[in-house]
């Protein structure tokens, strides 16, 4: 049971987190404003991914959830009774491939400390202090508290409000391009997949 | 939908948030874990969110590259400033070496025995390395730039007349600064000298692997020192190999390069390894370590691309490709079988 649940999370982690940022990119085309929030929609197909009680059968993960985001943007219109004109945007007018395979998910772009480091640099100051004593110097909440006179609590809030604010961010940053990195033959299964 | 929506969502990841950063502080109490699980286990919205914010967290730990070895904790060392560009945040230890040169120096006196001391390792030397699974991102202060793959670690000796850096154990990649200064790059196997490039070597056992994407290198096997070997130069684009006994070097085409360099993006890329060769590199990223135990298994060939950390991915895909059975040992290795 608990090693089912573990198999879930590393799946979801695996396969749908990274690619938030296409879910949401997807999620702004079919937000309809005053009915649906491209952020909610985001979420709760997360959620529904996550829940999924089939999720080892499911084998294109990144397409079905973008089925599942577009369902929920679709139930949202007709709750509101407002015409719809026209449907979403079909998923093939998307630049990135709605069926990504695997290495396509787990790639981490080669600069990636270089944008978490603009990332925090852009959080509010006091923010910033804590975050970089704590992730960077890797001190301990107590201990950054010492540092910059401020309660424990105060502390763990920060890295709490941090926390939030980098993960945005970095749920809107597109993964790609790492196969590209590895060449045409590595990037030969990219394009089938893309033009099917 | 609507606001109402978007509050529902930020409050869940606000306290998600919050148990991650619960979670990772060392005085988190089993109160605190067992809290965390009764809330997580409430709803699958919480465990999706959770999973987000943590993910976000883990991703957030390669800061820690930017940590400068010896210097005080300095709150600010991410602050906005113009003159501080966001890739060269890392303070270099030229400060601190000045400061502990002569000891250092004398340090290197007292070292006798050992490949310490072949390598002339004076302990003072600021040292960076990772863990199993671990990479890392160092600029030096010359603006090279070093990338540390798993289990590795390097040393840093700058000199007046040269730019060394002592590659002890795994794996590197060096995009190297031009400067009058050459830049070289010492193991117990091999040296390898240049004024500027991009040069990947990784140790094993018994050799050093150089590989020259940009620039050329020229290798000094390390008898070379004693004038028994001759340095032979490579150029981009070649990959040359140094035992004990010597060395040899052959060229290697660029989707090679790539191949070999699939773990900058947390990657292993296979084209036609064996199934002995693929598992060594997993169980170079791993703990959990893979088991050949079946030696009729062990030559065939895979190609694909794997997350380092993946073990699990790998050993099933192996499982619905081949005739492999995997079963997990008492002591967590994964062995691997013929099936049936």
């Amino acid at each position: 049971m608990d090693s089912d649940r573990e198999a879930r999370r590393a799946w979801f982690r695996r396969e749908v987190l990274p690619h938030e940022a296409e879910l949401r990119l997807y999620a702004e085309r079919v937000a309809r404003p005053g009915e649906t929030e491209a952020d909610d929609l985001v979420h709760d197909t997360l959620t529904k991914m996550f829940a999924l009680p089939n999720w080892e059968e499911v084998d294109a993960p990144v397409a079905f959830a973008k089925r599942m985001l577009r369902n929920l943007a679709l139930d949202a219109a007709r709750r509101s009774k407002v015409v719809v004109f026209g449907a979403a945007p079909p998923e093939d007018h998307l630049l990135i491939p709605d069926d990504a395979p695997d290495a396509e998910a787990t790639v981490i772009a080669r600069d990636e400390l270089r944008r978490l480091v603009e990332i925090i640099k852009e959080l509010p100051p006091q923010c910033r202090r804590v975050f970089t004593l704590r992730n960077v110097y890797g001190l301990s909440p107590p201990q950054v508290a010492e540092q910059l006179a401020l309660s424990v609590s105060t502390v763990e809030k920060h890295l709490q409000n941090g926390l939030r604010i980098c993960a945005d961010r970095l749920g809107r940053e597109l993964r790609l391009g790492g196969r590209r990195t590895l060449g045409d033959r590595w990037g030969s299964r990219r394009d089938r997949d893309g033009s099917r | 939908m609507g606001q109402q929506a978007g509050s529902r969502r930020e409050q869940v990841r606000a306290e998600a948030a919050a148990w991650v950063v619960r979670l990772s502080a060392p005085d988190c109490s089993e109160a605190d874990r067992a809290a965390f699980e009764a809330w997580r286990d409430a709803s699958f919205e919480n465990e999706a969110a959770y999973e987000r914010e943590a993910a976000a967290w883990e991703r957030l730990d390669r800061l820690q590259a930017l940590r400068p070895g010896n210097a005080a904790p300095d709150p600010d060392l991410l602050a906005p400033a113009p003159e501080q560009p966001a890739e060269a945040p890392t303070p270099t230890p030229r400060a601190w070496w000045a400061q502990h040169r002569r000891m250092a120096a004398s340090l290197v006196g007292l070292v006798a025995l050992g490949s310490a001391a072949t390598l002339g390792i004076a302990s003072g030397d600021p040292a960076y390395a990772t863990g199993i699974g671990e990479t890392r991102v160092l600029v030096l202060e010359d603006g090279t730039r070093v990338e540390l793959n798993t289990d590795s670690k390097i040393r840093v000796r700058f000199r007046d007349d040269r730019r060394e850096v002592v590659l002890e154990r795994g794996e590197a990649l060096f995009h190297v600064s031009k400067a009058a200064k050459p830049f070289v790059v010492r193991t117990e196997k091999a040296s390898f000298r240049t004024a500027g490039s991009e040069l990947a070597v990784r140790l094993n056992d018994k050799a050093a692997t150089v590989t020259v994407s940009k620039g050329s290198v020229l290798a000094l096997p390390a008898e070379a020192e004693e004038g028994v070997a001759a340095p032979s130069r490579l150029a981009a684009g070649l990959s040359g190999t140094f035992h004990e006994t010597g060395g040899k070097a052959q060229p290697v085409s660029a989707e090679e390069i790539a191949r070999r360099l699939a773990w900058r993006q947390g990657g292993i890329a296979l084209d036609g390894q064996p199934l002995a060769e693929a598992v060594a590199e997993f169980n170079r990223y791993n703990t959990r370590q893979i088991i050949v135990a079946d030696p009729s298994i062990a030559r065939y060939r895979l190609g694909g691309y794997f997350e380092t950390r993946d073990v699990a991915g790998f050993v099933k895909a192996l499982q619905t490709t081949f005739p492999i059975a995997a079963r997990t040992a008492a002591d967590g290795s994964i062995r691997l079988e013929r099936a049936g």
